[in-house]
């Protein structure tokens, strides 16, 4: 009962719907990227092109993953750097 | 030109697809349009029962593809609503004696003769699913405020547009008002946000349901029923009216606490 009445007045903790909202949202966006490794492979070469102009990586070492960070989804990638070019400063 | 094809789907079992496949189709044909409902789940053939009309059913939708009986001869006329008619599943087969091909082919046949043809899905995301949106113009998506079913409504959803069927929106059945109060059950708009997709239809739990199955009397027919106004409002959305949607929550149990939260929500 006080927990319902709790509930009622928006205080305390999260609610249960709030919990299930936020939990199918991380859920989702994992699934619907679940899809497309062909896209993950895109985006990857597309970065090494942008950062290629300013730096000289090592393109066999990029990793590039979709990890759950709390609620979010995030891209997470992983570019050792050999050196930078010079003038990359311009 | 014919008529519009109409695939009810879910990817999870449960839902209320067969339910709504038979509210909508009597609605529809309650506003004097001919209906075929389509039970596609051969093996597990359900509409029949939900409908009234098991004891009826001499040919079904395998003989169709089969050849040994021509459509006419395997649809079912509805004792009261005149307008409707069932083409029942197999029971004794499974969803492979169909491909999408022939499926594709009697749904375009029976839209010559039908204003609508509504076809009730397969739970599932295989064969059986792919099989019942072949033929369809457009999908009504079916799913409960539960994290189960709506994630498997996306799933369908990415499947429908992956088929080239853009043209989808959804129905969310099984609501209970005073849980969406208590804060315990996704509301409309959550499960809006979460999808992305065109709302068609909120229907809220009643147990009337469950006696209307019971009799084989669906619930539309009962003019008093909350669940059969909703029913009858995705019908008339389907038909191109703009209906107001119905109110769920009942006002007067919000009472001191309810108006206290509404304040502090601002």
């Amino acid at each position: 009962m006080f927990k319902k009445l709790r509930n009622m007045l928006g205080i305390g903790g999260k609610s249960s719907k709030e919990i299930a909202k936020d939990r199918l949202r991380v859920a989702l966006v994992y699934d619907r990227t679940d899809i497309s490794p062909k896209i993950l492979e895109e985006i990857r070469s597309e970065i090494i092109s942008v950062i290629s102009k300013r730096l000289v990586i090592k393109e066999e070492n990029i990793d590039i993953t979709l990890e759950r960070e709390g609620s979010t989804v995030a891209l997470v990638t992983s570019i050792p750097i050999v050196k930078v070019k010079r003038g990359a400063e311009n | 030109m014919g008529g519009i094809a109409i695939v009810i789907t879910s990817g999870k079992g449960g839902v209320g697809k067969t339910t709504t496949t038979a509210n909508v189709g009597i609605a529809l044909s309650m506003r004097n349009k001919k209906v075929a409902v389509v039970d596609a789940d051969i093996g597990l053939r359900n509409l029949d029962v939900v409908l009234g009309l098991e004891n009826r059913v001499v040919y079904n939708l395998v003989d169709v593809v089969e050849g040994t009986c021509n459509v006419k001869q395997a649809l079912i006329r509805h004792k009261r609503a005149e307008n409707l008619y069932l083409l029942p599943a197999a029971q004794a087969r499974t969803k492979d004696a169909v491909t999408s091909d022939q499926m594709s082919a009697v749904v375009a046949d029976l839209k010559k003769i039908f204003d609508f043809v509504l076809i009730d899905s397969p739970a599932g995301i295989e064969a059986g699913f792919r099989n019942a949106a072949a033929g369809a113009d457009i999908a009504l998506v079916v799913t409960t405020p539960e994290v189960s079913a709506v994630r498997d409504a996306d799933r369908i959803i990415g499947l429908l547009d992956s088929m080239g069927k853009k043209e989808h929106s959804l129905i969310i059945n099984r609501i209970r008002p005073e849980m969406v109060a208590e804060g315990n059950m996704l509301d409309v708009r959550d499960v809006i946000d979460i999808l992305s997709i065109k709302l068609i239809g909120i229907v809220p739990e009643d147990p009337e349901i469950i006696i209307s199955t019971n009799k084989g009397e669906p619930i539309v027919m009962d003019n008093n029923s909350l669940a059969g106004k909703a029913f009858t409002n995705i019908a008339r959305r389907i038909l191109g009216e703009n209906v107001p949607w119905l109110k769920l929550e009942e006002r007067r149990k919000k009472g001191l606490f309810g108006w206290l939260k509404d304040m502090w929500g601002r």
